[in-house]
Formats: C-alpha cells, sequence, structure tokens
C-alpha cells in the first residue's frame, strides 16, 4: 500500500502546497513584525489577487505569466492603498495603543472585501485549466505539470523574498525597522513609508500565490478564510513576525497535511494540524525555530 | 436645606434610564404582538446583547481579546445537546452542563496562556474554537457532524410547556437568563474586582507592580465570561433544534458577529451591546431583501467604529446626557469610563 | 553657533513639564557637556532636541536655521546624529548590515558607502573580526562601539550622546571617549550625557548642569575640573 513511490509523491504534493502556506505565512508575518498587526484580511488579498489573475489572463486573454506579474503588481498597489487610507491614521491616532483595535479594523476589512466580491461576482468559483497541462513521469512517482510549475513559483517567490530582504537597501531597512523603528528613524530611515511599502509586500505575495494557485484553488469569495487559517499556522509554529520560521513551517505544515491525509481518514487532519497550533502556542510561544525566547 | 434636597435627588444616569426603558420594551413588546416573527427577532436581539455584553466583559475591562468566542458558545450548544441525548438529563439542567463544559475549556485555555502577551490570547482562543469545530465535523458518529444534530427542546417546567411552535415561551427563558446574567456581569464590575479589572485596563504593568496578581483576576474574569457563553450556547442549542459545526455557526463569522456589536455598542460598558445588538440585527432585519449587503454594513460599521468614533453609541449616548447633565447645576462629576480599550 | 537651545519646555504627562525652559548652546569642533542626577532631565531634554518628544515652547536652532517642525526622520539629512538611550542596534543583522544602514542617508553613493564602511572597520579591529555576526551576539561593549562607528559613518556635524559609557568596563569608557574626542577634531559639534561626571568633565569644553528640569551651574569645563567632586555631591 504505502511505497516508496507513493511516499515520494506525497511528500512532493506536501512541499509544494507546504511552500505555498509558507509564502503566505511570510507575508503576514512580515506585516506583523513591521507594524505589530495581524491582518485578518490576508485572506481576501489572497482572494482579490485569484480575481485579478483570472481577469487578465480569461477576460482579457493576457498570457498567465505576464498576468501573475499585473496581479502581483495591482495587489502590491492595493496593499499600499490599505495601509494608508484605514492602518496609518489609526496608528497615528491611538500611538503604542492601537494593537487591538489594529486587528479589528483587519477584520472589518476582511468581512466588507469578502461580501463586495459576493456582491460583485456572485458566489460562482472562477477557476482555470491548468496553465501547463499535462505531467511527468519518473518511473512510478508522477507529477503534473501545473504543479511542477506552482512548486517552481514557490521557489522562485520565495528565492526573491529572501534576496530582496538580505541583499537589498530597502529589505535591510525593512528588518532595522522591525527590529527598532526609532533607530531606524534616527537613521533617516522614513519608517512609514516602510510601513506601507511592507504591507504592500504582504499584499502582493498574497497576490501572488492566489495567481499561481488559480487552477488548484479557484476564485471565490470566501476562498480566503481557510487560506488565512493555513497562514495563522505557519505564523504560530515559525514563531509571530519571523519570515523565514513562517518559510520553514509552511513546507513542515505542507509534509504534515500531506502525510495525515494518507493516514488519517476524512477530514481529521484539520483537527490534527489546529491541535498541533495549541500545542505550539501552549510550549514554545516563540514559535518551532525562533531563536530568541519572546518577552510576555 | 432646600439647596442640599436639591442636590440629593439624583439624575438617573443615561445606562440606567436606558436599561429600565429597554427592559420594559423587550418584555412587553413581542408578548403584545404575538405570532412567531417579532419573539424571533427579539430572541436574537438579546441572545446577541448578551454573547456581546460577555465579550465586552472580557475585551472592554482586561483587554482580553476572545477570538474564539464562537467556540465556546459552540462548547456549550454541543455539550448540553450530546448530554441530553446520551444521558438523558433534561434540557434545564443542561444549561448548567453547557455553562460548565465551556468554563472547563476556558479556565485550560485561561491557566495556560494568559500569562503570555495579549496576542497569544486571541490566538490561542481561535485555534481552540476551530479545533472544537474541526473535531466535532469529524466524530460524525457521536455529533453527526455536518449534516447536524437534532436537539430536543425544553421540557416542560412548574405546568408550563414549551413547544417549538411558540417562540414567546422561549424568548421569556430567555429574557430571564439574560437579566440574570447581565445582573452577575453588573455587580462584578461595580465591585472591588471591577476597580481592579479597571486598574489592569488602564495600566496592566502598574497594577501588577502594586503586588496584585494580575493573571488572577484575568483568569477570573475570563471563566465566568466562559460559563455563562456556554450557558447561552446550551440554550441556543435547545432553542433552535439543529446544529451544524460551520463558520456561520460556531466559527470566525459568528466571532466577528459578536465582537462587531460589543465594538459597535461601545467598549467598556457592557449596556452598550444592546444598543449594538438593536442597532444590526434591527438592520439585518429592514435589509431583509439585501441579504448580502448586511455583512458588507457589518465590516463598515467595524471599520467606522474603529476609525472614526471610538467609543461606539454609548460613547454617544454618554456625551449626550453629559450635555444634559451639564445645563443642570451642582452635579458631581460622572466618571466616565473611557471605551478605547 | 552650531546648536541654540532657547527656554525649552516639554514633558511627557499633560501639565507637567520635565524641561522647565532649558538654554544651551553647542559651537562646532567642541564638546558640551551635561550631567545632572537621575530625572534631571538630561535623556528628556536630548529626545525633545531630536524630535522625539513635542516641546511645548522655546525654540531650537540647528546652524542658525529653525528647527520648528523638526522630526527624527529628519535627523540624518541634517547629519545630525544622535546615539539613544539604552542599545539601539539592530540585533537580527550583521555587524556589516548594521553599518551599512548607518550611510542610509547616502545610500545611492555606492563608492562613498563602501569607503565609509571600510574606514570604520579600520577604525575597529573588534568589528573587522566580527564581520557576519549578528550585532545582537556581541557583548555590550561591542555594540556600544558600533553604535558609535554607525552613528559616524555620515561625517555628523552634530553629534547628540545619551550616556555613551553607561554598563561598560573602565577601558572601553576611554576608548568611548577618545572616540568623542576624535569626532571632535573631524569637525563636530558633541552634546553629551553621561553619569560619569570626571570624563564629562575632563573631554568637554563647556559643561551645564542640569537639576530638576532647569540649568543650575553652567560655564567653561575648566573651571570645575578640581571642582567635581563638590559638584558631584551638590548635585548629582
Amino acid at each position: 500500500m504505502l511505497t516508496a513511490s507513493v511516499l515520494i509523491q506525497l511528500t512532493i504534493d506536501g512541499i509544494t502546497r507546504g511552500a505555498m502556506y509558507g509564502l503566505m505565512g511570510a507575508g503576514l508575518a512580515l506585516i506583523f513584525g513591521i507594524l505589530g498587526v495581524i491582518n485578518m484580511a490576508h485572506g481576501e488579498l489572497f482572494m482579490l489577487g485569484a480575481y485579478t489573475m483570472y481577469f487578465a489572463t480569461i477576460v482579457l486573454g493576457i498570457p498567465a505569466p505576464i498576468g501573475l506579474l499585473i496581479s502581483t503588481g495591482v495587489m502590491f498597489v492595493v496593499g499600499v492603498a490599505m495601509e494608508r487610507s484605514l492602518i496609518a491614521p489609526l496608528r497615528a491616532r491611538l500611538g503604542s495603543r492601537w494593537l487591538i483595535d489594529g486587528y479589528v479594523l483587519t477584520i472589518g476589512i476582511m468581512v466588507v472585501l469578502q461580501n463586495l466580491a459576493l456582491i460583485v461576482f456572485g458566489p460562482r468559483e472562477f477557476g482555470v485549466a491548468a496553465f501547463w497541462p499535462g505531467r511527468q513521469e519518473l518511473g512510478d512517482v508522477v507529477i503534473s505539470n501545473e504543479r511542477l510549475l506552482i512548486l517552481a513559483g514557490a521557489v522562485i517567490t520565495t528565492g526573491t523574498l529572501a534576496v530582496f530582504l538580505k541583499k537589498t537597501n530597502l529589505g535591510r531597512a525593512i528588518r532595522a525597522t522591525a527590529e527598532h523603528p526609532a533607530a531606524a528613524q534616527v537613521l533617516g530611515i522614513n519608517i512609514e513609508r516602510i510601513y506601507a511599502i511592507t504591507f504592500g509586500i504582504g499584499a502582493a505575495l498574497a497576490g501572488a500565490i492566489g495567481s499561481l494557485l488559480l487552477s488548484t484553488y479557484p476564485a471565490y469569495p470566501t476562498v480566503g478564510g481557510e487560506v488565512l487559517l493555513k497562514a495563522f499556522v505557519v505564523v504560530i509554529i515559525g514563531g509571530l513576525g519571523s519570515v523565514w520560521g513562517a518559510m520553514l513551517a509552511g513546507p513542515l505544515l505542507g509534509l504534515i497535511e500531506a502525510y495525515a491525509t494518507a493516514f488519517a481518514p476524512g477530514g481529521w487532519q484539520n483537527t490534527i494540524t489546529s491541535l498541533l497550533v495549541l500545542a505550539v502556542l501552549v510550549l514554545r510561544p516563540q514559535g518551532l525555530f525562533s531563536r530568541q525566547v519572546t518577552r510576555p | 436645606m432646600m439647596r442640599s434636597l436639591l442636590d440629593s435627588i439624583r439624575l438617573p444616569k443615561p445606562y440606567e434610564i436606558a436599561i429600565c426603558a429597554l427592559l420594559a420594551v423587550l418584555a412587553a413588546i413581542p408578548g403584545i404582538v404575538g405570532g412567531r416573527y417579532v419573539p424571533a427577532v427579539f430572541t436574537s436581539i438579546l441572545l446577541f446583547f448578551i454573547l456581546g455584553a460577555l465579550f465586552d466583559f472580557m475585551l472592554g475591562y482586561l483587554r482580553i481579546v476572545n477570538f474564539g468566542i464562537a467556540g465556546f458558545l459552540c462548547a456549550g450548544a454541543y455539550g448540553s445537546a450530546l448530554s441530553v441525548q446520551y444521558f438523558h438529563i433534561t434540557p434545564w439542567t443542561g444549561l448548567l452542563v453547557g455553562g460548565l463544559a465551556s468554563a472547563l475549556i476556558g479556565l485550560i485555555t485561561g491557566v495556560l496562556t494568559l500569562r503570555l502577551r495579549g496576542i497569544y490570547i486571541g490566538l490561542t482562543t481561535l485555534f481552540v474554537m476551530e479545533t472544537l469545530r474541526f473535531t466535532i465535523s469529524n466524530a460524525r458518529d457521536i455529533t453527526r457532524g455536518a449534516s447536524g444534530l437534532t436537539v430536543k427542546g425544553f421540557t416542560p417546567l412548574f405546568d408550563i410547556s414549551f413547544p417549538r411552535s411558540d417562540p414567546l415561551g422561549y424568548y421569556y427563558i430567555l429574557l430571564i437568563l439574560v437579566c440574570v446574567t447581565y445582573a452577575i456581569l453588573y455587580a462584578i464590575v461595580r465591585s472591588r474586582i471591577g476597580l481592579v479589572f479597571k486598574a489592569v485596563r488602564d495600566d496592566e504593568l502598574g497594577t501588577s507592580v502594586l503586588g496584585i496578581d494580575v493573571v488572577r483576576y484575568k483568569l477570573f474574569n475570563f471563566v465566568v465570561a466562559s460559563f455563562f457563553v456556554g450557558v447561552f450556547g446550551a440554550f441556543y442549542a435547545h432553542y433552535i433544534g439543529i446544529l451544524v459545526p460551520t463558520t456561520e455557526e460556531f466559527g470566525i463569522q459568528r466571532t466577528v458577529e459578536i465582537l462587531t456589536i460589543a465594538y459597535v455598542g461601545g467598549r467598556g460598558t457592557l449596556w452598550g451591546s444592546l444598543l449594538g445588538a438593536l442597532f444590526l440585527v434591527g438592520m439585518q432585519e429592514v435589509l431583509r431583501d439585501l441579504q448580502e449587503w448586511r455583512l458588507v454594513i457589518y465590516g463598515l460599521s467595524l471599520i467606522l467604529i474603529i476609525t472614526v468614533f471610538p467609543s461606539g453609541f454609548a460613547g454617544a449616548l454618554r456625551g449626550l446626557y453629559d450635555r444634559l447633565s451639564s445645563l443642570r447645576p451642582a452635579v458631581a462629576p460622572q466618571n466616565s469610563i473611557k471605551g478605547d480599550a | 553657533m552650531l546648536l541654540r537651545v532657547q527656554d525649552l519646555k516639554a514633558g511627557y504627562a499633560t501639565g507637567a513639564d520635565v524641561l522647565k525652559g532649558v538654554s544651551l548652546t553647542v559651537r562646532a569642533s567642541s564638546v558640551t557637556g551635561l550631567i545632572g542626577a537621575n530625572g534631571a532631565g538630561k535623556s528628556t531634554l536630548l529626545k525633545a532636541i531630536c524630535g522625539f518628544l513635542k516641546r511645548r515652547g522655546g525654540t531650537i536652532e540647528f546652524d542658525a536655521a529653525d528647527m520648528g517642525r523638526f522630526q527624527p526622520a529628519h535627523l540624518a539629512q541634517n547629519r545630525i546624529a544622535y546615539l539613544m538611550e539604552g542599545h539601539s542596534v539592530f540585533p537580527g543583522l550583521t555587524v556589516e548590515e548594521n553599518l551599512v544602514l548607518g550611510t542610509w542617508s547616502f545610500r545611492k553613493d555606492r563608492a562613498r558607502v563602501r569607503r565609509a564602511v571600510e574606514r570604520a572597520f579600520d577604525l575597529s579591529s573588534v568589528l573587522q573580526t566580527k564581520r557576519k555576526i549578528r550585532a545582537g551576539l556581541l557583548s555590550g561593549g561591542q555594540q556600544r562601539i558600533l553604535e558609535m562607528e554607525r552613528l559616524a559613518l555620515n561625517d555628523p556635524r552634530l553629534v547628540i550622546l545619551d550616556e555613551p559609557s553607561l554598563g561598560l568596563a573602565p577601558k572601553l569608557v576611554h576608548d568611548v571617549f577618545d572616540r568623542i574626542s576624535q569626532m571632535k577634531a573631524d569637525g563636530a559639534g558633541v552634546l553629551v550625557v553621561d553619569q560619569s561626571a570626571r570624563h564629562v568633565c575632563a573631554a568637554s569644553e563647556h559643561l551645564y548642569v542640569l537639576r530638576l528640569g532647569e540649568i543650575a551651574i553652567e560655564g567653561p569645563a575648566s573651571r570645575f575640573s578640581d571642582r567635581i567632586d563638590e559638584l558631584v555631591r551638590n548635585f548629582i
């Protein structure tokens, strides 16, 4: 029953799916690390990215790679606009006491976006056929081309994000602002701009993943809910606010899910992962991969 | 003499007027109008009011964000429904069982996470809710999962029977439960314990430096709130008759509804949630033909409240009252409770 | 006059001014010392000058221009360096990354960035050996060296230091004050607050003593050098 090829298959599936979770989580962690707010509307950014991709590629007939770039760009702009119009004024008004209100605000945004999508697009699913049909066979292991494409997309996006954060001036400034905003300001970094850009990047990541996954997760108004939960899981396992932690936790979650589906019947893998999250929250609130101990 | 007599006459506080008037209205109208529709709407208002008040009891006083409040509702509902079905207790005992089931989960969650930063309690309760919901969906043999668990109605008590066909009876059960619960919450908030709550809300570090065990107060608050949420979950189970573990019923969407009512009503007031519930449930009924806009309005009210009008309806009413009372001479200044938790 | 503060009032709680009208000046190529007891308002004064605290009255002029709506983000572009209270390295970034961020205000000029960073490494062999190490792993003294080198990177005209020697071993305290003299020699005006009154007095041209939000005594540092114990007894 459980042959080596099945195991390989499961592993590839898990890592592909997990890389996506990791990227969703990375965006969420980036926003949390910089702004200190849990973006409850992150799933809706995924949803909007998916719709944008659908309209770019199917309605307007733009080739998929360009469609991906367009939807990523559009979502970056949406993210920046959201931060500037709603989140920045709240932060300015409440100072350091804004935390709870900040995430309740994003809940409001989540509800509005979700139901506006329902009104505008209706409940129907906007899906697409695979961007690259067909499959590859390596001995007993069969992988669809689409899955390979998604895996490649995930690897490229993860790599780009890592290089951006590690090697560019802006990336360094973002990490510096997360660690010590006042010191960053003293060095001349405009932290308000960093806040907006960071939110934009988080949104762009969510949009890019929504676009990449369009063939597996069609666009529909409440698609964000499930995705948000996965992103949460990843961010908690990886440590709140840790981008690298999220990127590692993503594939881990993907693997756990893939194996759990194989061994546990029905929907029990959901129970298993949420119990795992609770265990991490209680036993290791700083996350599995975090070096420093969290401040209580 | 005349003067001091005048001073001793106290203008009733705004929430006292509001509560008395609204209580009278709440008690009378469904009885007078009768039928099925009006009592059902009023039941909905009362349920959302008390859940909003319980949410506010945690958030508005101790800054505990219970993102999983719908999970505690779920624990109470299934706790009572399953014990009635398998252990043959009466639904009346079920109310207590549901409350205890929820309180137990609250106790465990609280002991494990209330000492951590505020954000952890939010995330933990969220995942407690999801774990419960997933488990209930999966344990089909016991809970019937997504196909729904049918629940018995309340059994006759003191020769009064409560057939499902008559929602008025259920409404009065709820009204009594809500009044008792509200009175207990109000008493706690007004007591010395409530003073500590307010001190913690305004300056948690400062309070703990005074030698007050903040975590114990938080735990007390959290467990009390969990218990009552469970009781109302149990009531809901026997009232609605069928339970399904969806996000609309016992997941994030229900939490968002309750949270919106607490925020729109005005945090840190308890009674504000009544205004929030009246407004949002009322709006839902008025906009019946525009169902899909209902949640957009929920979301927009939340955004508006947070960005423009943080003290909610309660704050507006209080402002109006302060202005009215400032027209009268020699009124002692009110201790206004800040609603900016 | 590089920096001129006149009748500055500022505070945290409404109605309670911590600074009750402070005036002081800092000249280019000189060190100005500021000492005072805990709670006298030294850090508050520096925060108010740097724009981290809104002032409630008085004027601040930098290079004869009014710093009316001055904000922290304007510090670097005016070549004002500020060592804030406590630690201010970015612990998760490497030593080198920390230094590169010190060149943010001229980041487009890559050649200059490289020159400035290499010069900092030349000046400090400790940092050179820890180049790729995360700054959070450095000792407290090494972090302080990193902070000092980082703030020196864009050739500041005004250097404002809040307790640079706090928590350092005696040898390192000397190094820090040597570095301050070096900055002065490079033409900067330095305003230094420190608990080590003796070192401040020795390094400064001009000395201010702050007490309860007001300047109690001021004058050329040379005037106080033999009375420093008395000064500490009376005011600190």
